[in-house]
């Protein structure tokens, strides 16, 4: 089968091209470095099948960093490339087509983001780009499909004229001389997405603007939340749901195993979702009724921001306050994707220059930045009392975070590397790549998520039904007494957020615990053990010494900031 | 003739000449993949406080570069 290869600069829509050519969906941002594994996937042109592989973006092919060594790695061997250029950065796709005609294989452009070039008056002439380049170049917009059948089929036309090579002062200057002779700019005005654009990286305007927005996107998720759970997934679960676990439970008998395990204790004689705790009821009700809509609506609003380009305009924002911590500015990105689920978050590392940098974010992310799923618990139980008991929890977390951080920065060996990064400019989001975006989080969630709760739910009836946490309760009393001025029981619930912290603060709702206790022990849960699932990942990205330096880092500081809290409040 | 300072140095909405990038090879690739190279005519579109970034528009693009490495880039104020 033909190997074909997706290439171009980072941020030009190659996975927008890719998903169109091979119906498979890859996530794409309008932010450099989303795709920094290859992806693969068949694609058909004509009668043929061909394997179709989705190239990091790489700036040159000189590899100057990881993407690029990937890039150049696969370029070995191919059958065909296509090079996909954006047609409002001509220049500096131009550069990379030359570097690969230098090469030894046969290529064909693909002129994307052809609209946007129209939009800001660029206009290419694409026959005499042709003749220029010896190559094909058909003008795409990859997010709407337009010219994309016409790709394919001049795919067969791939051509590899005959190049010498140049230096790279060499190339520059040739980009430069085919520039002239095919684009013209007309000169306009600059659009209002362009003033807003400048605007929001400039620190005076900028700081208010992302404040702005923070706290903007942060009421539009809870609210989306709060009315998805309120009138859609409660009504649902109460009226469908609830009468078959009813029918279940009279068929049962209450004290036994099966109802204990499946069904949970009855509460006043009821089935209660978020007290009985067996495995269908507060087990289903967790990931579906408490946590999957918050993490629909901010896998929304990040989408959002993302493809209209906001984020790295906040990196920039963030930039010196990130060099306090040992990082740049780049590290919000698996800071913020860590507010959905720490999993993606610690993932998104990777965007990171070195291992120090991707230690820190890490320790980070699975210590002081609370998941959907946590804070979607943090709400549920300390709600109630008061919404200033939630913001304590979410300044005690950033307390954390700046702490940690710094103390991590002043102790590794190294310095954090400089920022270098694109700015994209804004684009208006179409809302198929949103939905498609927030379709795929939301199956890699529920993937990762499910089980785990509902295998959490089930160990924790198993261990509860033979005792085991009464002998736990006992040895860790003194400490969660003295130290953290916590009922023993509360231990129990910190010992179960080991497998699930989202069903360990469950448990402590029904401790009755005064509101400081409450705090003390969100705070603790939400800093200590991650789940499993982000576990596993931890010693992936990590390699387990790093890990365990996380995992050491996360235990003292959750108890020693537990301590204080309990101290202070 | 004009003065070769630092990017740093040259005022906020002020054009200018990249003249060289005094960075050794590792800072100078990257600029240059990106397309910041000697004779390119930059912009710089936003300065940040003490320690921040500098963005720069050169081209149709826009690039944030941390402070350390805009003492590197060395321009020729245009005009």
């Amino acid at each position: 089968m033909k190997r074909i290869l997706l290439m171009g600069n980072p941020n030009v829509g190659k996975s927008a091209v890719f998903s169109r050519l091979t119906g498979l969906h890859a996530i794409s941002s309008n932010y450099p470095g989303t795709t920094v594994e290859f992806v693969q996937g068949r694609m058909r042109i004509g009668d043929e099948e061909a394997l179709l592989i989705d190239v990091p973006g790489a700036y040159g092919l000189e590899a100057t960093c990881k993407a690029e060594e990937v890039a150049l790695e696969m370029l070995v061997g191919a059958d065909a490339v296509i090079d996909v250029a954006d047609a409002t950065n001509l220049e500096r796709s131009l550069h990379l087509t030359l570097h690969l005609i230098e090469q030894d294989v046969p290529l064909v452009v693909a002129l994307n983001i052809w609209d946007d070039a129209k939009h800001r008056g660029i206009s290419i002439d694409v026959p005499r780009l042709e003749k220029e380049l010896r190559v094909p170049v058909v003008p795409t917009v990859a997010v709407t499909g337009e010219g994309i059948s016409e790709l394919v089929a001049r795919l067969p036309e791939a051509a590899n004229p005959d190049t010498p090579p140049r230096s790279e002062d060499e190339r520059w200057l040739e980009a430069g001389r085919v520039l002239n002779k095919v684009q013209t700019l007309e000169h306009r005005h600059h659009t209002l997405l362009e003033v807003l654009g400048d605007a929001s990286v400039r620190p005076a305007t900028g700081l208010p603007i992302a404040a702005g927005v923070l706290f903007l996107a942060f009421v539009v998720i809870r609210m989306i939340g709060e009315n998805l759970i309120g009138f859609v997934l409660e009504p649902l679960f109460n009226t469908l749901w609830l009468p078959v676990l009813e029918r279940m439970s009279a068929a049962m008998d209450p004290e036994g195993f099966l109802h204990t395990i499946l069904l949970g204790s009855l509460v006043n004689g009821q089935i209660d979702f978020v007290q009985s705790f067996g495995v269908l009821s507060t087990g289903l009700f967790v990931v579906f009724g408490m946590v999957l809509p918050y993490v629909f609506a901010f896998y929304a609003i990040l989408g959002f921001l993302e493809d209209f380009g906001y984020l790295p305009r906040l990196a920039v924002l963030l930039d010196t306050l990130m060099h306090r911590l040992g990082l740049h500015g780049w590290a919000v990105i698996p800071m913020l994707l860590g507010f959905g689920c720490n999993v993606p978050g610690i993932m998104a590392t990777r965007v990171l220059e070195n291992p120090r940098e991707r230690l820190i974010a890490a320790t980070l992310v699975s210590v002081a930045v609370p998941c959907a799923s946590l804070q979607a618990m943090m709400w549920g139980v300390l709600g109630p009392h008061g919404a200033r008991y939630v913001a304590l929890v979410y300044a005690a977390l950033f307390v954390a975070w700046v702490i940690i951080g710094r103390l991590l920065n002043h102790v590794l060996k190294g310095e954090s590397p400089e920022l270098i990064l694109e700015i994209p400019p804004y684009r208006m989001p179409s809302v198929r790549t949103i939905a498609q975006k927030l379709w795929l989080r939301m199956r890699g969630f529920l993937k990762e998520a499910m089980p785990f709760v509902l295998l959490g739910v089930l160990a924790v009836n198993m261990l509860d039904y033979v005792g085991a946490f009464d002998a736990i309760a006992a040895v860790a009393a003194p400490l969660f007494d003295r130290v953290l001025g916590l009922p023993s029981e509360a231990g129990l619930a910190i010992v179960v957020g080991i497998l699930r912290k989202d069903v360990a603060v469950g448990m402590l709702g029904a401790l009755q615990l005064t509101p400081k206790q409450l705090v003390v022990s969100v705070t603790v849960l939400a800093m200590t053990f991650p789940c499993i699932a982000t576990f596993v990942v931890l010693i992936k990205e990590l390699g387990v010494p790093s890990m365990l330096k996380s995992v050491g880092i996360m235990l003292l500081s959750s108890l020693l900031m537990g301590a204080a809290l309990n101290v202070i409040l | 003739m004009s003065k070769q300072v630092p990017l740093t140095e040259i005022p906020e909405g002020s054009s200018a000449c990249v003249v060289e990038i005094a960075g050794g090879t590792g800072v100078h690739d990257r600029l240059r993949a990106l397309g910041i190279r000697a004779g390119v005519q930059v912009t710089k579109v936003s300065d940040s406080f003490a320690s921040g970034p500098i963005v720069v528009r050169h081209g149709q693009t826009q690039t944030a570069l941390g402070r350390g490495i805009c003492r590197k880039i060395v321009v020729e104020a245009t005009k």
